[in-house]
Order: C-alpha cells, then sequence, then structure tokens
C-alpha cells in the first residue's frame, strides 16, 4: 500500500509546457488521463499525450477502474475429461500512471486499499494496485455537488497519491508523497526546485479552492447517531424517491461490491467478476427467495449506513469521498450531501 | 499470482448418498482433493465453511457437514435449489469439482468441554450441526450430556438416517427425532414407516408423557424442546434450520431458562468471494463470511434485523 512508505516532503515546480515531455517519458507505462469525449471528461488509456485535458472540474466516472475493473476474468478452466480440469489464472497487468485524477478520486483508492489489502489480500486487485502510480491533479475548481472538506477530505488532499500537482498559473508545483512517485522524477531539467513564491502560490490555490467548497458539515459524532436512527422511520422518506437504477454505486470512486459468474464456452469456462449494488434487490437474495434486505428502504439504509457508519466501525473512516457523482447522476434527484446534513442535524 | 484466495482446487466426488428425494432432494457428496498433500493441508473447524465450484456454472457457499476428527475427505450435504445445485446434483462419483476455503469462524467448542449441549436442527439445517455432534461424540469424554433433536417433515426428509438411527442405540446420546405434526395430522404420512412415532401434546407440549426413551415423535422442533426439556444448567444449545424454526426454537429455550450466551446458531447467507470482499453478506458491520457464520444469540442481537 503506498500510503505506508511516505518520504520525507519533497517538492519541485514543471512548467506546464514541459508536462507533456514528462508524460511522453513515461513510457514503460500505460498511461490513463483525462480526455474531451463529445462534451464529456473520461480517463481513458493515452495514445497520444495531445489529448489529454488539463482544465475540467473533474472526469464523469472516476478512474477507479484501472485498479478495479468493471469486469474482468479471473480464471479460465479448460475442461479436459471426467476429472480433468486445467484451471489458469490471468498474466500479471502491465505498469500504468494514472495522471490527473482529483484527490477524491484517489482517496477513494485508498479506501480501496483497505478491502482489498485486508486479511486474504485480493491478488488481482493487489497487483494492479501495486503497479499503478497515481499522480494527482489538486481541485482549484470545485463541481457544485462537491463535499470532500465535510468528510474528511481536501481539494488538496494526498491519500492515495503518488505525485500530487497544484496548478499555479504557468507550472505546476509537485509534491512527492511516496518513494513510488519519486520513482518517476527523473529528469531534473524538467523537476526544477521551488522558490517561496510558488510555495505561497500552492497554498493560496488550495486556500480559494477550500473556500469554494463552503463550510464543511460536522460529522463528528454522526456515525454513532446513526446507529440510533437505524429503526426509524425517515428511511423510507429517501427510499420512496430511489428507484434502485445503482447508478449511485456506479459512479461512486469507493463502492467496490461485486459480482462473480461463470461463462460457459463449453471447453472452456470463464469464471468473470463484474460491478456489482447492495441497491439491487438479487444482490442478498437466497436461492429460497429469502431476501435480508428485501426492500428499498433496507438498501438505501445499507448503502448510507455503509459508508457512514459500518466502515467507520472497522476502519475507522468514512467511505465517502465527497466527489459528489450520486447526486449528479441520481435519475430521481436524490442528494447525498442532503441527506447526511438533515441526518446529522436531526434532533433524536 | 501468488495465493490466490479465489484459487479452487481440484477434488474429486468420492460418494454421494441420497438422504432424501423429491424436488428438493438432498444429497451429501463426499469429496477429497486429487492431491493429496492439499488434502492433508485443508485444517479446517466444525461450523467452517467452504466454496464449491461447478465449472461453468458458478459456486456456492456450504457449511462442512463432515468431522475434522475423520481425515482424509470432506462432506457437504446439498439441497437441490438453484443453478450450481441443481447442476451438483447431476453429477456422478469420480466426477471433479472445485473447492476452497475453509472459511468463517468456527463453533466454540475447546470452551464448551465439560459442558452438556443441545442440538436442534430442522430440515438441511442439520448439515452445520452434523460436523459438531460427529466431533463431539469422537471427543466424548470431554463433554457432558448430549441431546440431539432433528426434526423434518416425513420420514422420507430425514437426512443421516442411519447415522441417527445408530444414535438411538447409544446410551450416551439423547436423541429426539420429529415428523411433522401438520403433515401427521393431514394424513399425509407414510403410515408404515411412521407407525410408532409418539404423537406429542401439541397444546400444551409440556405436559406430554411420553414413555422413558422414546426417541421417535410426531410434533414441531420447537414443541419437542419443550418435550425433551434440557436443563439449562452448564448447558450450549445449538440450532439451525429454517428461520421460523429457530424464532420458536429459541422462545422455547429462554422459556426452560436458557440465557443468550447459551445459545449459538449459524447464519445462511448470500455471497460470492467468501474473504470479505464482495461485499452482500454483511449484516451492519459484521460480515457473515469472515466473521461468521457461528453466532451466539448474544452477538445476534446487537446486529440489524437483517439476516
Amino acid at each position: 500500500m503506498t500510503s505506508s512508505n511516505k518520504t520525507k516532503q519533497e517538492c519541485y515546480v514543471i512548467k506546464k509546457d514541459a508536462v507533456k515531455a514528462f508524460l511522453d517519458s513515461l513510457s514503460d507505462y500505460t498511461l490513463h488521463a483525462p480526455v474531451r469525449e463529445d462534451e464529456t471528461i473520461l480517463f481513458k488509456e493515452i495514445k497520444n499525450t495531445d489529448d489529454i485535458i488539463y482544465d475540467f472540474s473533474n472526469a464523469v466516472k472516476a478512474p477507479k477502474d484501472v485498479v478495479m475493473p468493471q469486469t474482468e476474468t479471473m480464471l479460465t478452466i479448460t475442461k479436459g475429461g471426467k476429472d480433468s480440469l486445467v484451471v489458469e489464472e490471468p498474466e500479471s497487468p502491465d505498469k500504468s500512471v494514472v495522471f490527473g485524477i482529483r484527490p477524491c478520486d484517489a482517496k477513494g483508492i485508498a479506501l480501496l486499499d483497505q478491502i482489498f489489502y485486508e486479511d486474504k489480500q485480493d491478488t488481482y486487485y493487489v497487483q494492479r494496485r501495486e503497479n499503478t502510480t497515481i499522480i494527482a491533479l489538486a481541485c482549484n475548481d470545485p463541481h457544485r455537488n462537491c463535499f470532500c472538506t465535510s468528510v474528511g477530505g481536501a481539494p488538496n488532499g494526498k491519500a492515495g497519491c503518488d505525485l500530487l500537482f497544484t496548478d499555479i498559473g504557468d507550472a505546476y508545483f509537485v509534491e512527492v508523497v511516496t518513494s513510488k512517485g519519486k520513482k518517476l522524477i527523473t529528469n531534473k531539467k524538467l523537476f526544477k526546485s521551488i522558490s517561496e513564491a510558488d510555495k505561497k502560490a500552492k497554498n493560496a490555490a488550495h486556500k480559494e479552492a477550500t473556500r469554494k467548497l463552503g463550510d464543511a458539515l460536522d460529522l463528528k459524532n454522526f456515525p454513532e447517531k446513526l446507529e440510533k436512527m437505524f429503526g426509524e422511520e425517515f428511511w423510507e422518506k429517501y427510499a420512496l424517491k430511489c428507484i434502485g437504477c445503482g447508478a449511485c454505486a456506479y459512479m461512486c470512486p469507493t463502492c467496490y461490491c461485486f459480482d462473480i459468474n461463470d461463462i460457459d464456452y463449453k471447453d472452456v469456462v470463464k469464471r468473470v467478476r463484474t460491478w456489482d449494488s447492495c441497491q439491487f434487490g438479487n444482490y442478498t437474495m437466497h436461492t429460497s427467495g429469502h431476501n435480508p434486505r428485501p426492500n428499498k428502504v433496507n438498501r438505501v439504509r445499507n448503502r448510507v449506513l455503509h459508508k457512514f457508519k459500518y466502515h467507520v466501525d472497522n476502519y475507522n473512516e468514512i467511505k465517502c469521498v465527497g466527489c459528489g457523482r450520486c447526486t449528479t447522476h441520481c435519475p430521481v434527484n436524490m442528494n447525498l450531501k442532503a441527506i447526511i446534513k438533515e441526518l446529522a442535524e436531526k434532533e433524536l | 499470482m501468488k495465493s490466490n484466495p479465489y484459487m479452487p482446487e481440484i477434488a474429486v466426488i468420492d460418494d454421494i448418498r441420497q438422504e432424501t428425494v423429491g424436488p428438493r432432494a438432498i444429497k451429501t457428496f463426499k469429496v477429497s482433493f486429487k492431491d493429496d498433500r492439499l488434502q492433508k493441508g485443508f485444517a479446517y473447524k466444525s461450523g467452517q465453511t467452504a466454496m464449491v465450484s461447478l465449472f461453468g456454472k458458478g459456486e456456492s457457499m456450504f457449511c462442512i457437514t463432515s468431522s475434522p476428527t475423520k481425515k482424509g475427505y470432506l462432506e457437504f450435504s446439498v439441497m437441490r435449489m438453484g443453478k450450481v445445485t441443481s447442476a451438483l446434483h447431476e453429477l456422478e462419483e469420480g466426477d471433479a469439482i472445485g473447492v476452497r476455503g475453509p472459511y468463517g469462524n468456527d463453533f466454540p467448542l475447546e470452551q464448551w468441554k465439560g459442558k452438556n449441549l443441545v442440538f436442534v436442527g430442522g430440515g438441511i439445517g442439520q448439515a452445520p450441526l452434523r460436523s459438531v455432534y460427529l466431533n463431539v461424540l469422537d471427543n466424548r469424554d470431554d463433554y457432558g450430556d448430549v441431546s440431539i433433536i432433528y426434526g423434518a417433515r416425513t420420514s422420507k426428509d430425514l437426512s443421516y438416517k442411519e447415522e441417527l438411527f445408530d444414535f438411538e442405540k447409544r446410551p450416551d446420546v439423547n436423541l429426539s427425532l420429529c415428523l411433522d405434526w401438520k403433515f401427521a395430522k393431514e394424513g399425509m404420512l407414510d403410515e408404515e414407516a411412521e407407525e410408532g412415532w409418539f404423537k406429542i401434546d401439541m397444546k400444551d407440549p409440556e405436559k406430554t408423557k411420553a414413555p422413558k426413551g422414546t426417541t421417535r415423535f410426531t410434533g414441531f422442533v420447537p414443541q419437542i424442546v419443550l418435550v425433551s426439556k434440557p436443563k439449562p444448567k452448564n448447558t450450549i444449545a445449538i440450532t439451525c434450520g429454517p428461520p421460523i424454526m429457530i424464532k420458536y426454537v429459541v422462545e422455547n429455550l429462554k422459556k426452560l431458562g436458557f440465557s443468550s450466551d447459551q445459545i449459538y446458531t449459524t447464519l445462511e447467507m448470500r455471497m460470492k468471494c467468501g474473504i470479505g470482499k464482495c461485499g452482500r453478506c454483511n449484516i451492519g458491520s459484521t460480515y457473515v463470511c469472515k466473521d461468521g457464520p457461528v453466532f451466539s444469540l448474544t452477538e445476534l442481537e446487537k446486529l440489524p434485523n437483517e439476516y
């Protein structure tokens, strides 16, 4: 896990017109960066670094799929005879760099690490994660639905980052967060030493972005409060609106639930895993028909409680990075921040 | 890939026992790993589960119904229900399946040494209990009285029949088998096979006076608990079966003076990974696959009612 090998703070500046040369020099890596496609900002595998865009609020989807693809083959099984089966694993993933990820989404990956590195390590995730270096771009123009500062994040948060870039006008201020990030700083002609003015410009940029986000919610005793709210009727109000489409989970940088299924091609079977969501009724349905979370109210409540209570119980951190995508993309205008605010301020 | 937790090992079906028949038939599969070293290395405890693969159909989590005291094989009792279980029922001896595990926690048998144990099972719920009582009976001197209450609809629906009928002859096992009272009443029982099964007083089961040594009853499992009247002192009750049965078994055990920390059960949940990653088996912040499946009632009472 990269967060455990922090190096002493080391900083550089890189001129904006030198960034292309830097990214071009990373030819040993598969590069993922934001591009504009039909008015949409997406993270894509980059063939030509001219395609990369630098001036954007955030991508429509977090680049979570670099470490956790939406669909991946876990095993390929070749059937021989009656008791002959050959089970093969996929090849090791390529080394990759994600450039331009926002600190909220990088933190999302740090939160995924908690799940996939724990106990029995998820080898598929861990291999990808170990092979991925994350260059984040600090946020200087938050989206209207953003609330990272309410959930322990910041426009310049370093969780999950290996390098953190901040736009300071004609250059980027570069903070080296991990030794993995440091490995990318090889060309000192591109990465120059910083001045006091650079430092000031960086701090001013962070301060301005934080100001734009407005007041943070006070969620200090919120997890304990939520526990007491489990049986309350107001969950019904939120659930009534929900159509159970799962868009919130698919857009979420911290949602990680998955399904595993076999696809039978007669002689060859592929065991495939895909993203899943606790908002789907089938998610918890037993074969017998019994369902521990039979209604939308159970499922909507589970999603909120998982992020703001259950995960806090297990890992002492809120499992939401405040990117606001669930709100932006909800077809029935559910607003997570508004729900959290209402619950946090509710008298018990 | 080093130590991939999702990698099943190939096991071969050595024996298949047809426990019950009908649309929801139960079969017990006795399997062993192809690689002998894996078989020796597969150390499990009573209560733990394993993920069984039928390649092309998928994976399902089953409790291991054999006792770890018996080396060289694993047993799974499977009711024909869905895609994987129906396909498993089509397999024959010699066929290969995949197995990974063992997963989850186990019944605290070490702590229970010197205590009396009461097992209360219904239907396929007997499968996890079987691993525990076979284990206990292989270490008989370590425990006090052992009582087994097991119910099914009709005599045709009783699993592990021969094994249980053998227990009737054991002086160190207090056995109560029971058949569903409702079916007895409607005359749906196989009259010959059920002849001589003692009908309990369903209205006031505690007043039932069965002749000493009676092991075969007709009645519901929770009522048989009141007929058998296990004493709570120094006793642990372990129950598994349909949710409605568990509910009334617990109620009746409490009536007899059992406290929540003397009652244990094992839970079922839909599972995909078995190692706390895929998300779906949570009850609050507890994951049944890794924190369970074994829970004391004291532990369950602290969790949200979503199981």
